[in-house]
């Protein structure tokens, strides 16, 4: 034993060793840019594909150096990053964290580099301003833009009979002879439809799911307030903002939840996370709630067929209003990132064909990124576009004429609505509200015969403590 | 203690000597009834302990569209043994194996040698002050690493650790329960040993090396399998160390796809149980091996914190 | 613990056994690894977190001392007491399924002679599983809807479906169930060893008196037990209230709402989700001072029945 601890000591020591010389590699006088948006190792093709573009662009930009960084954001992750500086120069985040994350002091400014690469002016609006802070500088570059809508299993619509459709060949009757949407457009026909599909199939499939979890939950649920009437969140004049959590058009929208599930229309459960949808869309209910950014994932995590998809706009609520929560998926840079790092990033971005450069680069990566995606049998969806343009959105068109493998009638009405119905998510404390409108919804859910004074006493209780939140902007 | 494999033969209860109920008592039939109860209701208790197994065994074939079925069949479709090489060469488990081997040995050394030079030091050279350090330790015993791992990775982080195994080895060396161990059993050894060794010249460290270790290599080997359990199966402090996939212990990796579901890796949850299945397969094989050394460490340690 | 023989040995032989100036020297030389890993991983975060505590904190540096401004923040905070409670009703169940269940599996164990290696891996088995993939697995086996296998086999039964994890009254019960199943063999081994420690003798006069079976484990076995007992008590206290792992991965404090939410996960939001540190140290200070009573309660109790001559 003793024999075996000495070289066992011995061993761990050259490893120590060896471990430590890791850190010295980086006397070449070059920049070195980690790329956390590389693919993980399991993505084998994506990783091929982002080999060609680290040798194109080193080849063209022969001072720089990308270093692969596969990093899954989370957000327990991106505090020790930040704190021991080893966040990858640019990574990809979810696109409710921005805020989150300029707040903590994460992520840097890159307003003056992404004007020096000649991308601010063809950043689509809206999305740049979910990425700055107040004093309007920016802090990250859309990838794609995603806007709530209603995803629908349409093989298990016609299958328990509320559209018409041919099953085997998957062709589906969404619009009736005027044109008009079949599908649900109000919360009123949602209800209805959930109550046709839970009757009609026995309790196998039922209407759809709400989310209470990981502050997921109240993320849906704002679009769903908002839709009800709601505003969640006033400014006044002196530009403070406060609470206002506990309006009624928020009780209705609650007491709507509270029916559905206390009719049993609801996937049987009072705690899902936003990523339960998949799982879940495939036989157990027919329409999912989510955003247009990860259509894909009932194909690729739920087993479902992608000619039976349709994704449709978010319902009208009583009083008619209809909005679409909308924002950008980010790459956001590390704090600790250096400008020439930066400029790196920025710039292999147009090998990734992600960035609104027209070059031979950027035309040949996004076809490549589309080929991608067909060798791996994915769909390959209509996206919201990042960059406005003419040069690039034409462009885009011919890709998505040539590339788009599902029927595009079924999402048009989503694309064609999604800039007149998008709204921004409130511009304070985000999370927080999530996290306070998580614990209403999870409230309704857990006790769906909650009386309409219940409900208002829970939100004005949680209007309290959000108010609290938000009276250091005052 | 014995063999338990040689129990594996049918021993008859009128021979029965130990315990509460005797050869005596076995005379009488509401004795006999009552050991039938016994051996009834510890059968149950296998039965709770492994079918968790046997369902994720089972489950883990089936595919992604019958794990999402609204109906639920216990049995899957079929069974295709190829689903555990699919599986294994699309995760890539190989890496995280090889890591997960390279950090539990680390682990188990560590857990050996600076618990154990400790637990010497306390136990037989006692320099004033051990006292100490004593109280303090067995204090810890208490506190495990996680409870202050916030300020815990700052250090990590401040001293360039991050994203090495280091740590993570290191952690291992600061267990007060194996500290526990090591002392209960070098606090047995004759002062008159360790005083001859002395006498012939050997230094501290030749005592701890050829003296102590080796009188206590029951205890070694119990460290050594519960640090590597432990080790196996620490994902936390991985977690937050680790940052790049390459690096990845099995664990962490079953964390991270996990965590976003697999939409992050293109990892269905059908291939995330199968994964979690081949997971446990070495843990079990491990149990196997050693299973006199753990069975028997048990009996003469305490409680796992 | 002083050792064997120690207390026959004159002060002069005491101090020849430690010997000089150098031997103690040699002799920190020996703990001085183990004293630094200790310090490093124990002692030193310990004690910033307590420093962290009394300061307002940006990242994870302290910026201004604030007393115990986050104290009180952290008491009015609401999901602190949701927290403290649901701790202690993880301890409540976990004292009721957790802590019996391991006597009577070591006191079946050590009784039944038949297939005992079978038994004793088996039931030890669990132990060997990773309590992440515990948590996943059991995660699957909770399912809450109708398609899940728990709930077909209520159906089956013609019982209606239970939301399992997702019940706020089930969750915490589950998550203790899901925690003794993994520790429940490995407690259970040292009871065995613990009733093989009794003397024969005793329960040869027992049953010479005659007494039943009720009687000889109430008056002999349970007895002769309860230094394990009590230590095992204390232990499984110190651990439970300390749950981090299982709902951090089978419900993130959810289950219907933050239901499963304990004090632990708490701090590790607050530190790592919110980026609050200063809230995070407090919190984790305020668990340890829970610890830390819960221990000397333990301690002084044990000490009082030792002086009143009580076994412990």
């Amino acid at each position: 034993m003793p024999g075996f601890l000495k070289k066992a000591t011995v061993l761990a020591g050259a490893a120590i060793a060896l471990l430590s010389l890791n850190g010295c590699q980086k006397e070449d006088g070059k920049i070195h840019v980690e790329l956390g948006m590389w693919p993980a190792a399991q993505q084998t093709s994506d990783v091929a594909m982002f080999n060609i573009w680290k040798q194109r662009f080193e080849a063209d930009h022969p001072e720089y150096v990308i270093e692969p960084a596969n990093y899954e954001y989370a957000q327990d992750t991106v505090a020790v990053g930040a704190m021991s500086g080893t966040l990858p120069t640019v990574f990809q985040t979810w696109f409710t964290e921005p805020s989150m994350l300029i707040e903590q002091g994460y992520i840097r400014d890159v307003t003056d580099l992404v004007k020096e690469v000649g991308y601010y002016d063809d950043m689509d609006s809206f999305m740049r301003e979910t990425l700055e802070d107040e004093e309007g500088n920016l802090y990250g570059i859309p990838r794609d833009g995603y806007g709530f809508g209603m995803l629908l299993n349409l093989r298990s619509l016609t299958y328990y009979g509320l559209i018409e459709g041919d099953i085997d060949e998957h062709e589906y009757v969404l619009y009736d002879e005027s044109g008009d949407p079949l599908y649900p457009t109000t919360f009123e026909e949602l209800a209805e439809w959930a109550e046709l599909i839970t009757t009609n199939s026995g309790g196998d499939c039922r209407g759809t799911m709400f989310y209470s979890a990981n502050r997921q939950g109240g993320w849906l649920f704002s679009n769903i307030a908002w839709n009800f009437g709601a505003e969640l969140m006033t400014i006044d004049t002196g530009g403070a903002p406060h609470a206002s959590l506990n309006e009624d058009a928020v009780v209705d929208a609650l007491q709507y939840i509270a029916g559905l599930r206390s009719n049993g229309y609801l996937v049987e459960g009072t705690s899902f996370v936003y990523n339960d949808w998949y799982s879940n869309i495939n036989e157990r209910m027919a329409i999912a709630f989510c955003g247009s950014d990860v259509i894909q994932n009932a194909v690729t995590q739920g087993s479902m067929e992608r000619n039976d998809i349709a994704f449709v706009p978010m319902p009208a609520g009583p009083g008619g209003d209809r909005y679409s929560l909308y924002g950008g998926t980010p790459f956001v840079f590390a704090e600790n990132a250096t400008d020439e790092e930066v400029r790196g990033a920025l710039l292999f971005l147009e090998y990734m064909g992600r960035s609104p450069v027209m070059s031979e680069a950027q035309k040949t990566a996004m076809v490549e990124g589309k080929q991608t995606s067909l060798s791996k049998n994915e769909p390959i969806l209509p996206s919201i576009r990042p960059w406005t343009n003419e040069e690039y959105n034409s462009y885009a068109d011919e890709l998505d004429e040539q590339y788009v493998n599902v029927n595009q009638e079924y999402f048009d009405d989503f694309f064609d609505s999604i800039d007149a119905m998008r709204k921004e998510e409130v511009p304070y404390e985000a999370q927080k509200m999530y996290d306070y409108l998580d614990q209403a919804v999870s409230a309704v859910l857990t006790n769906p015969n909650m009386g309409r004074e219940e409900i208002k006493n829970q939100l004005t209780t949680l209007n309290q403590q959000f108010e609290r939140d938000l009276s250091k902007y005052a | 203690m014995k063999s338990p494999f040689r129990a594996f033969h049918m021993p008859r209860l009128r021979y029965k000597q130990d315990g509460i109920l005797v050869q005596s008592d076995y005379r009488r039939t509401r004795f006999k009834i009552l050991y039938g109860v016994m051996v009834a209701l510890l059968a149950l208790m296998l039965l709770c302990a492994l079918f968790p197994l046997f369902f994720l065994f089972v489950q883990a074939f089936k595919s992604n569209a019958e794990l999402t079925s609204s109906h639920f069949a216990f049995w899957p479709e079929v069974f295709d043994l190829g689903k555990i090489v699919d599986v294994w060469t699309k995760i890539g488990m190989g890496t995280y194996l090889t890591n997960t081997v390279l950090v539990i040995i680390g682990c188990a050394v560590c857990a050996i040698v600076f618990n154990g030079l400790l637990a010497y030091g306390v136990s037989i050279l006692r320099p004033r002050g051990a006292k100490v350090i004593y109280a303090l330790v067995m204090g810890s015993y208490m506190i495990p690493t996680i409870l202050s791992i916030v300020p815990l990775f700052k250090m990590i982080s401040d001293l360039g650790f991050v994203n090495t195994y280091i740590p993570l080895w290191f952690s291992f060396g600061a267990n007060a329960y194996y500290f526990i161990l090591f002392k209960s059993f070098f606090d047995k050894i004759p002062a008159e040993l360790v005083e001859a060794m002395r006498v012939d010249g050997a230094g501290d460290l030749m005592i701890f090396f050829r003296l102590a270790l080796p009188l206590s290599s029951a205890i070694v080997g119990v460290v050594a399998i519960f640090s590597i359990t432990a080790a196996w199966s620490d994902f936390l402090l991985p977690n937050l160390v680790l940052k790049d996939d390459s690096m990845f212990t099995l664990m962490v990796k079953i964390f991270s796809i996990n965590a976003t579901m697999g939409t992050v890796q293109g990892i269905t949850p059908d291939m995330l149980l199968m994964a979690l299945l081949i997971s446990v397969i070495p843990q079990i094989a491990i149990l196997l091996i050693f299973q006199r050394k753990i069975t028997g460490g048990s009996l003469d340690g305490g409680v796992k914190g | 613990m002083p050792r064997r023989g120690e207390a026959f040995l004159t002060s002069e032989e005491k101090r020849r056994r430690r010997g000089g100036i150098l031997r103690q020297f040699a002799g920190w030389g020996v703990m001085a690894p183990g004293v630094i890993l200790f310090s490093f991983f124990v002692w030193v975060p310990l004690l910033m977190n307590l420093y962290l505590s009394f300061f307002s904190t940006k990242g994870f540096n302290a910026e201004e001392f604030v007393g115990l401004g986050t104290y009180q923040e952290l008491f009015q905070h609401p999901d602190f007491l949701t927290a403290f409670g649901n701790t202690f009703t993880y301890l409540g169940w976990s004292l009721l399924i957790g802590f019996i269940l391991p006597i009577i599996i070591g006191l079946l164990l050590s009784e039944v002679i038949h297939f005992r290696a079978l038994f004793r891996i088996g039931i030890y088995l669990p132990a060997a599983i990773a309590g992440l993939t515990a948590s996943i697995l059991f995660t699957y086996l909770f399912d809450p809807s109708s398609a899940g296998f728990l709930n077909t086999v209520l159906e089956g039964l013609g019982m209606e479906p239970i939301l399992w994890l997702d019940d706020p009254n089930l969750v915490i019960p589950l998550i203790v169930v899901t925690m003794t199943w993994r520790g429940a063999g490995s407690t259970a081994l040292i009871y065995l060893s613990a009733f093989a420690g009794i003397d024969r003798s005793y329960y040869e006069a027992a049953q010479i008196d005659g007494a039943g079976v009720w009687s000889r484990i109430v008056h002999i076995t349970l007895p002769q037990i309860v230094p394990s007992m009590t230590t095992l008590f204390v232990l499984q206290i110190i651990s439970v209230m300390q749950v981090f792992y299982e709902p951090f991965v089978m419900t993130n404090g959810g289950g219907g709402d933050r239901s499963s939410l304990s004090l632990l996960l708490l701090a590790y939001n607050f530190g790592f989700r919110d980026g609050r540190v200063d809230l995070s140290s407090a919190c984790t200070v305020v668990l340890f001072l829970i610890i830390l009573s819960l221990s000397a309660i333990y301690y002084l109790a044990v000490h009082l029945l030792k002086k009143r001559g009580y076994r412990v």
